[in-house]
């Protein structure tokens, strides 16, 4: 953070021996055989592990933070516990909540061990079973998607190979860029989603979201003001693509930062429902500073305090090949389902399709109504089903323009009257269009499969008048 | 780092900024719609009152006719007041309209009146013997003549009484209403945002104003066609299931609901320049503050082609209900998808599902 810093990439070095284990505690390096190419040497190289100890402690305290908000806001009930019906992720619709007590003990047990991973107590076992709980809460009901849940739960998956128990003092290079990677994925695929005619061209949704608040403290007045939103959505696309790149050059990184703590501040303040993402992210963009920064702050902000961290000659890591594999992979499938999206037809964001787990942030703002037709072809009679009623506001409002949620209800009401036809009248606006259809009206739903195909009924997004 | 800048530059041209009509509109439709559309119900349920003690004194046709055309006005006013379904009205509502009618719950409450019912008798009621609905059944009857043979009859008195004590009950509901809109609520939805006890955002308030327009319009089409057309369950038209069917006034009450569900859209004076949320819709969307226009029109229209009573139509001219059935909720479509989004009224990001 210091500008009198020694070059943050310093302590950063590769070293020259590689030794066993990849969670090695200072003090305990063996010789190792020397690793094969520059990449693996650079991935192996020991780094002070005392920023990624920040990240830990940030994420298990935010998360904690996060849990007890979540009860005390009486969400377990309104979300889990009381809907009698569930919106469920395709090929997990075996889960299913546990009752009210099991619901309580899952989100208990899930603050306890996110203050364990805080500490670094227990840690691999602690941030794994955290890991389990949190993605067992968010697979319950598509209805309560969000991307930054999506994020904790890909976070703590990532954290279970990081070697960050609280005696670890050197930690391989790869931990710290596998988190850099993580977040900086995020920032990329976020800005590369915000590269489209509607928020390039058209400011949407910003347009509609900064109008609304026009009674803003000091600026309300300009949030209303077209070529607001306009600024705002290209700083905002801009500041995403170049954020993970600004943050890694040292020249570069401490204006970088202080855009992250502007942008997202901006953002929580204009949009409060957003909750802990922008405090989830300010943090997590911290992995971008020297390895060693929170001991240099330390010391910067008392000088008593010892500047050294440990020595690094003495640490090395050796290759292990699985763990390396398995993080291969995990990258490989964090490119691969932001990507996916362009393997589907039409404008993914009005048809949804390859829209989930891949970072499409804050790019629409969509208000759908949805009435069945349910014909029971015994009888001839044709009666109208509003979902509303049987769902709480949240899945209402959720379901109202997701087709897979809209045709996973249709199911849901043909299970009720065997061999009944199911359509539906589904209108959406989208970004300011004027509503229009989502689904065509003439198709039985009802014999229609969920599953990763681009879906035939979904109509094309209505043009921008 | 370029969105710091442009945050940056905004705030040095914050003083520029246009002005928020938010507050006056909220101003408008709190003190020049809500509260004079209350005052009115008021004042046209103590003119029941006034009637029916009329009534009571020498019940005949044209003192029937008297009170008949009170309970109609007062009807539609009530009807009017249908997109404020919320603050003082809401603990008052089943008491002063629950419907379809029990007539059997009715016919009982009659029967085991005291010779002057009172406030009193009525507290031991359930709501299906109360309101203007029950109040309307004994002013019209089931059949023509009915109501006026039944209060000729032997025990008319007791009859005409407890009509009166309804009267009265509406009157004193309408009452408290009325008083605490032109009282506190007025103020509190005026000041949304600034020190209402109620709305602390401006946000707030408009959210309440517009979603209770677009239940309004859910009610129109959902509670009072939906139903009787058997568009719920598949069945056969059903004309008990309609309002006002005993007064014959179906289709009034619609239009009233539509025109109470306007003044809050375009404002108080229909002929007058819009001072509600149209000024706000068409400050962003010119264009889509024409479409609802229209689509008011057509509703309207729609609405006024089928012959009243609707009872009678709903069976002998099922098309015509169905077609001002599509119209009204294309109107409420209009105001639930395309003014609620252009206006922020219904963000994706609320409490719990925002990134």
């Amino acid at each position: 953070m210091s500008s009198r810093a020694p070059a943050p990439e310093a302590t950063e070095a590769p070293s020259p021996a590689v030794p066993s284990d990849m969670s090695s505690r200072a003090g305990a390096p063996t010789p190792p055989p020397a690793a094969s190419s520059p990449l693996l040497r650079a991935l192996l190289a020991p780094v002070d592990a005392a920023g990624l100890h920040a990240f830990r402690i940030g994420f298990g305290l935010l998360m904690f933070a996060g849990t007890v908000r979540f009860a005390a806001r009486g969400w377990i009930h309104q979300l889990y516990v009381d809907p009698s019906y569930h919106f469920h992720y395709w090929g997990f619709e075996w889960l299913a909540p546990l009752p009210e007590a099991g619901m309580i003990a899952v989100f208990v047990a899930q603050g306890a061990l996110a203050l364990l991973v805080a500490a670094g107590v227990c840690y691999r076992p602690a941030i794994a079973l955290f890991f389990v709980l949190f993605t067992y809460v968010e697979l319950l009901d598509k209805a309560t998607y969000l991307n930054h849940y999506y994020f904790v739960s890909v976070v703590a998956l990532l954290m279970i190979a990081l070697p960050l128990d609280r005696r670890v003092a050197v930690a391989p290079s790869w931990a710290l860029w596998a988190v850099r990677l993580q977040v900086g994925l995020v920032y990329f695929f976020a800005g590369l989603a915000k590269l489209r005619p509607d928020w390039l061209l058209h400011a949407q949704p910003l347009k509609l979201w900064l109008a609304a608040r026009a009674d803003f403290p000091l600026i309300g007045g300009l949030l209303r003001r077209p070529e607001t939103a306009h600024l705002m959505s290209w700083a905002g696309a801009a500041f995403d693509l170049s954020a993970p790149f600004l943050l890694l050059h040292p020249r570069t990184r401490p204006f970088a930062y202080a855009g992250v703590l502007v942008f997202h501040g901006l953002t929580g303040a204009l949009f409060p429902a957003i909750g802990m993402f922008p405090w989830l992210m300010a943090a997590a963009a911290l992995v971008f500073f020297p390895p060693d920064w929170p001991r240099r702050l330390s010391h910067r902000l008392s000088p008593r305090t010892c500047p050294r961290g440990p020595d690094l000659s003495a640490m090395s890591f050796s290759a292990r090949p699985l763990l390396l594999g398995a993080l291969a992979v995990h990258f490989a499938v964090q490119l691969a389902l932001p990507l996916r999206r362009f393997a589907y037809p039409g404008d993914t964001a009005w048809t949804e399709e390859g829209f989930r787990f891949a970072w499409q942030v804050m790019l629409v703002e969509k208000v759908g109504s949805v009435v069945y037709r349910v014909r029971d072809p015994g009888s001839g009679r044709e009666r109208l089903v509003d979902p509303e009623p049987a769902l709480t506001a949240q899945q209402a409002k959720q379901m109202a323009f997701q087709p897979d949620m809209i045709l996973e209800y249709a199911h849901h009401l043909a299970a009720r009257t065997p061999g009944a036809e199911v359509r539906a009248d589904v209108f959406v606006t989208y970004n300011g269009r004027p509503a229009a259809r989502l689904v065509d009206p003439d198709v039985d739903l009802a014999r229609e499969r969920d599953g990763l195909r681009p879906k035939p009924w979904i109509l094309p997004a209505p043009p921008r008048p | 780092m370029l969105f710091g800048a442009g945050a940056g530059t905004l705030v040095g041209f914050a003083c520029g900024g246009g002005d928020d009509s938010r507050p006056a509109v909220l101003e408008h439709v709190a003190r020049e719609v809500a509260v004079p559309a209350f005052a009115a119900l008021h004042e046209r349920a103590e003119a029941t009152v006034a009637a029916i003690d009329a009534l009571c004194a020498g019940p005949d046709a044209t003192t029937l006719a008297a009170a008949q055309d009170a309970w109609s006005e007062g009807r539609d006013a009530w009807a009017r007041v249908l997109p404020f379904g919320f603050g003082p009205l809401p603990p008052e509502l089943n008491a002063l309209d629950f419907w379809p009618v029990r007539v059997d719950t009715v016919e009982e409450a009659v029967a085991g009146a005291p010779d002057a019912a009172d406030a009193a008798y009525l507290g031991t009621l359930g709501v299906s013997a109360k309101g203007m609905p029950a109040l309307e059944y004994l002013l019209w009857g089931e059949a023509e003549g009915a109501a006026l043979a039944a209060l000729q009859a032997e025990g008319g008195a007791r009859r005409c009484g407890y009509a009166r004590a309804l009267a009265a009950d509406i009157a004193a509901r309408t009452d408290a209403v009325a008083a605490a809109w032109s009282g506190e609520y007025a103020d509190a939805l005026a000041s949304a945002g600034s020190g209402s006890a109620v709305y602390d955002s401006l946000k707030a308030g408009l959210d309440e104003v517009v979603n209770k327009s677009i239940d309004a319009c859910l009610t129109m089409v959902k509670g009072k066609l939906d139903n009787p057309l058997g568009n719920l369950t598949g069945a056969a038209e059903d004309p008990s299931l309609m309002e006002s069917r005993f007064s014959g006034r179906t289709r009034a009450d619609l239009q009233a609901n539509l025109a109470g569900v306007w003044a809050v859209y375009h404002g108080a004076d229909p002929e007058a320049p819009a001072a509600g949320i149209s000024v706000l819709v068409r400050e962003l969307d010119p264009a889509l503050d024409d479409r609802v226009r229209t689509q008011y029109a057509r509703a309207g229209e729609v609405l006024a082609a089928v012959p009243e009573p609707m009872t009678a139509a709903l069976v002998a001219d099922r098309t015509a209900v169905q077609l001002a059935r599509d119209e009204l909720d294309t109107f409420r479509r209009l105001l639930k998808l395309d003014v609620a989004s252009t206006l922020g009224v219904t963000l994706a990001l609320s409490d719990n599902d925002g990134d």
